[in-house]
Formats: structure tokens, sequence, C-alpha cells
């Protein structure tokens, strides 16, 4: 019996000892949130009192170096320079240097909804944030009601230049505005620009020159190449395998085959807040015009110009079949170039694809419905003790990218380190896209450049700065490498259509009610259902006015007065 | 009680007590957590400062849209699911007890393990394809054989079976697995002591090896019987599109959509506060019943 | 020998025909996924890859393979399947053994029984859990991803009933013979339950190998991550609803579809190699001659 007691000793001790152990590193490692918090605040406090009087040049270095610790996303296709790493790195120097900042990320991981988002989510919840972060929309708006960000008005008053505040300003000041609440600027939005958003239609050329079709210009064309594309072979095989119109099952997410573009043809504006006549903002998919553009699809729909399992199909499925050559029209976003068409191209190079943009049903043009660009943003804890460092960086970005002449070669950009591209512009840790005054301008430039093959115009390109030498090199010599982006391009100068036009429809709404949370997931299943469910035939056109009033019983008559509260205040 | 006896059982509470102690520490302590359910969650405010709600995160819950179809879906197809589940594996394993090659015997073991490392991501794209009306292997074959194409993921008659019938191929091998293990773990006189007697192999196996299965499959019953609100996630979410959310929303995939990511954490830990309740209920009922009547303890 | 009747001919070879075919069934979308990662993107996008790699390519694997972080992740996973899969086992041996005994040998033995299986059926939710881990200080290294799970209780209360099905002479004529629960478990249990021991290795192996989510919660850097959760990461999000302008550009190198075959491939060949040869153990326990029933 001796042996057994050996044996339980044994394992008493064993498991002592790995509590043991357990607790030990518990002390010494990981610092709870407490002493997080008033380590970092003493620091704060304490340089806060040595720069007690900020000076009052905004690039100004701070002596000695304010260290600060940051989460933001970070990818592992990420290419680095020999030696660099995400806390050392031409940015990261630029910053110890020229502002004595110095950046250490506490974590990181893989940006989306998945990765950076998700442990973000957690960080949040429990407690535990480091100095500067990234977020998302709605987690900015949770932490600015829970009150855990820093107020950076002052901070953006006095240190931005003025170019900072010119860019910032670039679209009207929508960016700046889904950043701000109760007048007060909480966190550094990333600017997207409106430009990219609306749709556009794609078409298949050598279809319509193989069946003697016009390139559309309204609806009632879309109508007849759709037809035609179903019925009269586009495809050479003797087979009628071929459909009109692309639809995917999502309809309005994931940028291929969309519903949204053929409704804005109505001047149905689905899922987007449209502002009407009277002042009253209202969601667009309960719209008469809906109705309307939901008739004619299921009309189409069954006379077999639309697949008949579009129901299952995600944007990979239909990208499927236009490779295998049974679809040549579709609304969808301006990469589509990118994915999936280029596979396709390269697997039938006798296709042949142009963008158009949106036809309409009448003699009003058809405008784009875009949602606002939202984020990502770069926000402060509260109480943190140089809350300008973050607008001091905002700054460097702002004048190696905007600030003219802008160099296409800058190193802060994209280097080339023997066949590696080194995108070295994922580093900087604050920074913002264009706004579309900007991206606007950038196409027109772009155009010009490429008109007239002068790479002096490019460079005075503030946006989109990496597509002139491809677009170039694929007029020259149509390789295949730059065909999507030479593509896109003749998307863009769609888009810059609507730009100039004042033909997009955007929703002014930034952000999300009170019972959008809570109800918005059951409107958006009812609405996708019904939607669907009509254009397969299987409910009539009239079950839409009962999705209306079903939709405003549900939640949507209280969403839509608590968003006219909000856009009207 | 006698100290002799405390003294025997005394090695048994100490090999009881890492266990416990990593128990305790690890899956006990998070689940304080459980009062957000009851709870308004707002970060920041913490677990114990957040306003006190009582039921109406349940309430909301169980009042939201459609909930009555989902909770039906949901429970029916993870019944079907475990009685499903329950049953191939252990026809297979009974089948497969019957080869002799040994080669072949590990080889199929090996194989139908397989389906249980491809994500539903990957099987998705496949599924479309043979599932289609129009060009996939399924429906031609059935038109082989004269019957007309069906439009399995899009007809909300046939969606349950589909996610039952893709579950189950996907998952047996795992069970046959563990079914095949209890086989071998049945004496082998047995058998030679009913060859003398002139059984059949049906016999045998009807006499010997089920019953010396029997445990494990009670087991594995029971166990299974905590699911019946989880009717999977990963596949529905893949596999659904709006013409099949009648019959193939299950609770989590709605309340995925009413978004981790909108920090509705309450609304949440109150429905898993609530599946967690049912399956203790089912299986604390499943015990006491072969307890009480059968004089068995299922674990 | 014992001749066969036909009807057991027919049984037999019908089996045979079915369980194969049933394999079979098994292995084509394996064989799909291998094909996939070995093929060209575009066609895979295009729908064209079946059986056979179409325009053969390592570039899926290559792009995978290439990072420095794919051997860190790899060695990171090896470490944790070696220290949790030892771990499980011995935490599963232990208590299996001790909760197996009825209720006159070892009181509160239900009471145990239930505070395990308690475990199984709630959850606190992540936060808390993450919590948790936090304040016990093991965030952001291996033992985040070996402890919480030390206790697998499924696997438990398996091995419990394999145990449980043992004679009961076993014990008996051990304890005659003057051993201790702990010799008992060790040298008499264990030996014979060759079956159950390699099963719940097996499993537990597995479950390790492909775990992901908490190495993406519970490390702050990807050099730190179990292969598998960098393997989730590699894929590029393909979550068009939040697609960067800049990130399109990526859309065009790499198909979503060949890394995520090849992220499969690479997630369940190891467990392949293994497998087979854990299947040595599959073998009748020891034959109990002396113990009359």
């Amino acid at each position: 019996m001796r042996k057994e007691w050996i044996k339980s000793a044994s394992v008493l001790l064993v498991t002592t000892l790995m509590l043991a152990a357990c607790s030990d590193s518990g002390n010494s490692n990981t610092p709870t949130p407490e002493q997080n918090q008033t380590s970092s605040a003493a620091n704060g406090n304490n340089k806060g009192e040595e720069n007690a009087t900020p000076s009052a040049d905004p690039m100004a270095k701070y002596d000695p170096p304010v260290e600060i610790k940051v989460a933001w996303p970070s990818s592992q296709t990420w290419k680095y320079q020999t030696g660099d790493s995400l806390d050392n790195n031409i940015w990261s120097r630029e910053y110890a240097d020229k502002l004595g900042i110095k950046i250490k990320t506490e974590w990181t991981a893989e940006g989306g909804p998945s990765g950076y988002d998700q442990k973000m989510n957690v960080a949040i919840a429990s407690g535990s944030l480091p100095d500067m972060f990234w977020l998302n929309p709605l987690q900015l708006k949770q932490l600015v009601d829970a009150g855990q960000l820093a107020d950076l008005t002052e901070a953006f008053d006095k240190y931005a230049t003025p170019l900072t505040k010119e860019i910032m300003n670039s679209d009207g000041g929508l960016g700046l505005g889904t950043a701000t609440f109760d007048g007060k600027l909480m966190a550094v939005p990333s600017l997207g620009a409106t430009f990219y958003s609306p749709r556009v239609l794609w078409v298949r050329t050598d279809w319509l020159k193989k069946l003697n079709l016009p390139e559309p210009k309204t609806m009632q064309d879309v109508f007849t190449i759709s037809e035609a594309f179903t019925n009269n072979d586009p495809d050479g095989d003797n087979k009628k395998d071929t459909y009109g119109l692309g639809l995917s099952k999502d309809l309005y997410n994931g940028g291929i085959a969309l519903l949204d573009g053929f409704a804005n043809g109505f001047h149905a504006y689905p899922t987007i807040w449209v502002k009407n006549e009277d002042g009253t903002v209202t969601n667009g998919s309960t719209s008469l015009q809906m109705k309307a553009a939901l008739a004619k699809l299921q009309e189409m729909y069954k006379s077999g110009q639309i697949d008949p399992e579009f129901g299952v199909k995600d944007g990979g499925k239909v990208g499927e079949s236009i490779a295998a050559n049974k679809l040549g029209m579709l609304f969808g976003e301006n990469w589509l170039p990118y994915y999936p068409l280029i596979d396709a191209m390269k697997q039938n190079p006798e296709m042949e694809w142009k963008p158009f943009a949106l036809p309409s049903i009448d003699d009003q043009p058809a405008k784009g419905g875009a949602g606002l660009p939202l984020g990502p943003y770069t926000a402060v804890k509260k109480g943190f003790g140089n809350p300008e460092a973050v607008i001091k960086m905002l700054n460097t970005q702002v004048e190696k990218f905007y600030q003219e002449p802008v160099d296409p070669n800058s190193p802060f950009n994209v280097v080339m380190q023997g066949e590696d591209r080194i995108e070295n512009y994922h580093f900087a840790f604050v920074g913002t896209g264009a706004g579309g005054d900007i991206v606007a301008d950038s196409v027109r430039l772009l155009q010009d450049a490429i008109d007239k093959d002068d790479p002096e115009i490019a460079k005075k390109m503030l946006a989109e700065t990496d597509k002139f030498e491809p677009i170039r090199e694929y007029v020259k010599s149509k390789k295949m490498e730059f065909w999507p982006q030479a593509m896109q391009f003749e998307a863009f100068k769609v888009m810059l259509g609507y730009y100039d036009n004042k033909l997009i429809e955007t929703s002014p709404l930034a952000g999300q009610t009170e019972t959008m949370g809570e109800k918005g997931a059951a409107l958006d299943k009812l609405e996708k259902e019904t939607f669907t469910k009509i254009i397969m035939g299987a409910a009539s056109v009239d079950e839409f006015d009962k999705f209306v009033s079903d939709w405003n019983k549900i939640g949507g008559e209280q969403i839509t007065k608590e968003v006219n509260e909000l856009v009207n205040k | 009680m006698s100290v002799a006896k405390w003294w025997r059982e005394l090695p048994l509470h100490i090999m009881v007590l890492p266990g416990l102690i990593f128990v305790l520490i690890f899956s006990y302590t998070p689940l304080v957590g459980l009062v957000l359910a009851f709870q308004k969650f707002s970060p920041f405010n913490g677990w114990f400062g957040s306003e006190w709600v009582g039921f109406k995160n349940f309430h909301t819950a169980f009042t939201l849209p459609g909930i009555g179809q989902v909770m039906w879906n949901t429970v029916f197809i993870a019944t079907l699911k475990i009685i499903a589940g329950l049953i191939v594996p252990i026809i297979i394993a009974l089948l497969l007890n019957e080869v002799n090659r040994v080669f072949i015997k590990r080889g199929i073991q090996t194989l139908i393990y397989l389906p249980h490392f491809l994500s539903w991501v990957i099987l998705g794209g496949v599924l479309v394809d043979i599932l289609s009306p129009t060009e996939g292997i399924v429906n031609t074959m059935l038109q082989g054989i004269g019957i007309k194409p069906i439009y399995f993921l899009g007809s909300n008659h046939w969606f349950p079976s589909v996610l039952v019938g893709t579950d189950v191929w996907k998952e047996f091998g795992f069970n046959t697995i563990v079914y095949l293990a209890a086989i071998t773990g049945i004496n082998p006189s047995l058998y030679e002591a009913s060859i003398v007697d002139g059984a059949s192999r049906w016999r045998q196996t009807y006499h010997i090896t089920l019953p010396g299965m029997r445990s494990i499959i009670v087991l594995l019953a029971t166990l299974s019987l905590g699911n019946v609100l989880n009717a999977g996630f990963d596949q529905v979410f893949v596999l659904y599109s709006p013409s099949v959310y009648q019959s193939g929303d299950i609770l989590d995939t709605m309340i995925y959509r009413m978004g981790l990511e909108n920090f509705q954490y309450s609304l949440a830990t109150a429905v898993g506060l609530f599946k967690s309740v049912v399956s203790l209920l089912l299986i604390s009922i499943s015990y006491w019943l072969a307890n009480r009547f059968a004089n068995y303890r299922i674990f | 020998m014992l001749k066969l009747s036909i009807g057991r001919r027919v049984f037999l070879t019908c089996n045979y025909v079915f369980l194969i075919g049933l394999s079979l069934l098994c292995l084509m979308p394996f064989v799909n996924a291998v094909a996939i990662s070995f093929s060209e993107s575009s066609a895979v996008v295009a729908g064209k890859v079946s059986v056979w790699p179409v325009d053969f390519t390592l570039s899926s694997y290559k792009y995978i393979l290439n990072s420095h972080i794919f051997l860190q992740t790899f060695g990171n996973t090896l470490v944790r399947v070696a220290l949790g899969t030892s771990l499980n086992m011995l935490m599963t041996c232990l208590l299996a053994y001790a909760l197996s005994k009825e209720k006159h040998a070892f009181r509160f033995r239900s009471f145990y029984v239930w505070i395990f299986v308690i475990t199984m059926l709630f959850n606190g939710g992540l936060i808390p859990w993450y919590m948790t881990i936090k304040e016990v200080g093991i965030l952001d290294s291996v033992w985040a991803l070996v402890l919480p799970g030390a206790v697998p209780v499924f696997n438990v209360i398996l091995l419990l009933n394999f145990f449980r099905g043992l004679p009961k002479e076993l014990e008996e004529s051990s304890f005659i013979d003057g051993a201790g629960h702990w010799t008992t478990l060790w040298k008499i249990y264990l030996p014979i339950s060759t079956p159950a021991l390699a099963t719940i290795v097996l499993l537990t192996m597995v479950g390790h190998w492909n775990s992901w989510f908490d190495g993406l919660i519970l490390m702050n850097k990807v050099e730190h991550y179990p292969l598998s959760s960098y393997l989730q990461t590699v894929v590029i999000q393909m979550d068009f609803t939040h697609l960067n302008q800049k990130d399109v550009q990526l859309l065009g190198v790499i198909s979503d579809r060949t890394s995520k075959a090849a992220q499969i491939v690479l997630g369940a060949l190891p467990i392949l190699l293994v497998y087979p040869f854990l299947q040595r153990y599959f073998v009748k326990g020891i034959v109990l001659g002396s113990v009359k029933e």
C-alpha cells in the first residue's frame, strides 16, 4: 500500500505545482486590466505634464518619445522589406524620427469579421483596450455610448494641418460626420468615396456583335438583349443553355449579379434610405418602383431569361456560369474584372466585356444607389495622455500621399524588392482614403493622361495612383495581365459620369438606430425571402403589398421614424 | 463510515482532483457570465454593472418575428439528425465487422472518416453542383430511372432531408469508429460458444454483438439528446438561401443574423442558456428513467 | 473450415460492394479538393475541375508554405498536439477509472459525474471564457490551448463506459493480489482497453489538430498561432461586403477556392498518415482466458 501513497502524493504534488505555475505567471507576466489602466494613465499624466503647453507646431517631435500601444488589423499576405516587421518599417521609423512616436502593436489579427473584428469585439466586451485602435462603425458607436473614447475635436482643430483639413473634407464632410457624435469628433475616419458605390451594367460585347444588337442605353434595350441572349444561341452551340440576366442568391451583397442595379433602372433604391421631396426619409425597398422592378423580373424569370437556380447560387457560382458561356449580362460592382471576369477570360479568350451606365426605364436618367462607405476608424482610449498624436500621424500620411507634387514611386507607398511587391502603405497606422471629389478629379486626370499618353499628367493624381502604368501597357500591348485594370478603368469612366452629373442616390444615414439593431435582421430576412419568391413566381406581385405592411408592422415603421429623427435633427 | 472505507476511497478522490480543479477554473468560472442573460449588456459596465432586466431577454427572444417556425425547424432537423446519426453508424459498424480482410477493413475505416475533415464551406459549393436540377449528378441518375428532377436545395420540401442526409454522410465515420471499438471489446469466447450451439451469423449479431454495444449505444443516444436544439449552424449557414428560409432557418442562424457583431450578447446568452437548460432536462430525465426502471446508470 | 452457405456468400459480396461504394462516396469530395488545390485558379472558378487537376500548378501550396510563419505555426501545432493529447489522456484515464466504480466503492461518484456532465452542457459565453483564461495569465501561450480543454468530458464518459464493461473479477483478483487502485489502473485496466484507448487518442489528436478558433482568439500574434488558425487566415477574406478597393487587386492573384482546398488537404494529411498506424491497436483486447464468466 505504500506504493499507493507515493503515487497519490505525486499526483497531488504535480497538481499543486501546476497551479502554482499558473498563478505565478498570472502575477508576473500579464498585468491585470486595472494595472494597465493605472500605468498608462500614469504615463499619460506624466507626459501630459511635460507637454502641458504643447507647441502650436502640429508636427513637433515629442521629447522624450511617447510610446503608444496599439491594436490594428494586419495580414499574412503582406510582404516586408528585409529586416522589417509590423512595428519596424518605413512608417514606424518616420513616426519615431520625425514625431517621437513609438508604435507598439499589442495585438493584431487578419482584417475582417471573423478575424480582427471578432477579436476587437472580445477586447471591448472584456474591457481590455490598448491606447489606440481601429474600429468598425458598430464598435465605434458602442464605445462612444459607453464613454470610453477620447474626444478628438480640439486635437483635430489645433493639430491638423490645413492640407489635412482639406483632404478630410473632400467628401463633403460625410466621413467626419459619421465620426462625430453630439458635435464631438470621437475618432479619425478613413474616408471612402461614394464614387465607388454605384453599380454598372456589364455586358459581353462579343455576343452583342454576334447577334447584331445595339449597346444598351435604355432599360428596354436591356430587355431586348436579355431575350436575345436567352433565345438566340449566342454561344453558338445549338443548345438553349444560355441566360439573359445574371442574378445571385444574395440579391444585394457580394458585388456580383446584383438586383439593386436593375432596380435603379426603375428608380428604385432597395436598402437605401431615400430622401423624398417633402424632406422625409423612407426605405427604398418598400417603394412602389421596387414593385415594378420585381414584376418585370418575375416576367423574365418565367420566360427563362434568369437561371432557375439563381436562388441557390452565390457570386462564385454565377462566376462559373459566366465562365461556362452561359451568361452575358449582369449588374455588378466596378471590380468585377478582377473576379470573376478575368478567370472567365482566361478560359475563353474570345470573350469581350464592356461596362455601361445604368440604363433607365423612362426619360429620367437612372441614379446609382449608394450606401455611405464607412470606416475603418482610428480611435483613442479615453484618458490617454497624448490624443493629438493620432492627428500628427494623420498629418504624416496626408502629407506623403496628397501633398503635390505626389511622388508615384514614393517608398511610403509601394517598393519593389526583386520580384516582390512590398506594399508599405499598409503600415501607416493612421491614414485616410480620398473623398469623392479627389477620386473624381484623379479619374479625370487618368483619362487625360491615357488619351495623351503623358505620364506627367498622371503624376498629378492623388487617388488610384497605381493605375496609369498598367492601363497604358494594356492599351499598347493588350497583355491580359493588365486587362482587369483596363476594364475597371472603363467602369470608372462610367462612374465619373454618375458623379459629375449628380446621379448618385446616397443614403443620408450613417450607422444604426436602436430598433435597427433589434429588428433589422428579421426585416432583412423578410425582404430577401419575399423578393426571391416573387421573382421565382412562387408568389404574385401583389405579395409585395403584404410585404410592405408586414415590414412596417414588424418594426420598419418604428425604424423609419427613428431614421427621420436622426437625419433631420 | 469506517475509516478504512475512506482510506480505500482516497486514491479515487485524488484521481478526480486534478480534473476537478481544471474544470472548476476553466468551465465553472466562466459560467458567471450567464448572468448576462438577465441583464442588458453594455461593455465596460462589465458583468455586474449592467442593468438587470430579469427575463426580458428571454421574452424578446421568444417574441422575435418568425421564432415559432424557426424553433420548429430547429427541433425537427435536430431530431432527424439524432435518429439518423445513431442508426446509420450502428449498421455500418455491424457491416464492417463482417469484413474479414484486414487491409480492406482498415482502408474503409480510414476512408469513411474523411468527410469529417471537409469543411462545410467547401462542401457547399460541391453540393450545389451535385444537387443541381439541371446538371447535377443526382438528378441525372434520377432521370435515368424516370423521376423528374428535384430542386433539392431550393425547395422547402426537400431541404431538411438534404441537411440530414449530408450531415450523416459527413459525420457517421466518427461514431462508427466508436462502435467498432466497442465491438472489438466483446469477449470472443461468447462467439465461439454460440457457434458451438449452432447459431447463424445473424443470430450472433442479434444476441451477442448488439447487446455488447448496448451500453455505448445508450450512452451516445442519451448524450446526443443534448443536441436537440443544435441543428448545425455551419452547415445550414452555407447551404441555405432565401428560397428555403422557411424550412431551413434555425435558431442559431437567426441569432447569428441578429449579429454577435451587433453586440446582442444578452440575447445570445439568453438563448444559449435556454438551450443548455433544455439539454440538461432531457439528459437528466433519461438518466433518471434508466436508473429508476432499469437500475442502469447511463454514466 | 466452415463451409459458407450461398446466402452468406451473397451477403458478403453485397456487403463488400456496398461498403466499398460508400467509401468511394466519402473519398470523392476529398479527391476533388486535392484536385482543386493543384489546379490553376481560373479553371477552378470556371468549374472545370472534378477528379483531376486542370492546369497543374503548385501555386496555392507555394503561397501557403512560402512564409516562415508556416513552419513556425506547424511547430506550434506539434507542441500543442503533443502536450494536449498527453494531458487529455492522463485526465481521461484517471477520471474514467475513478468514476467507473460503483457507488458502494466510491460514494460521491455520481456527484462528481454530474459536475463534469454539466460543463458539457452549459457555456458562459465567449467573453467570460476569454476573460477567465486571461486572468489565469496564460493568454498568448501554448498553455491557453492546452489547459482549458484539459478534461474532455465526452471521452471520459466513453472510457468510463468501457471500463464498466470489463469483468468485475479483474479488479477483485487484482486487489486480492495486494494491488491498490493505481496499480490496478495502470497494470490491468489500461492494457486491456487498447481499442478504446486508441480510439480516444485518435479523437483527441484530431480535435487538437483541427482546433483553430481558440488559437485565433487567444493568441496575440500570428507567429503564435497553431497551424489550423494560420490556415484559416491565409485564405483571403472573400467576404465581398467588406471588400476594400485596395484589396480588390489581390483577387486577381489567387482564388479563394484553391487556397481553401489546399488548406483542407494540409489539415487532413497528418491525421490520415497517423490513423492507419493507430489502427494496429484496434485489435481485440487481450484474451481474458483465465477469468471464468
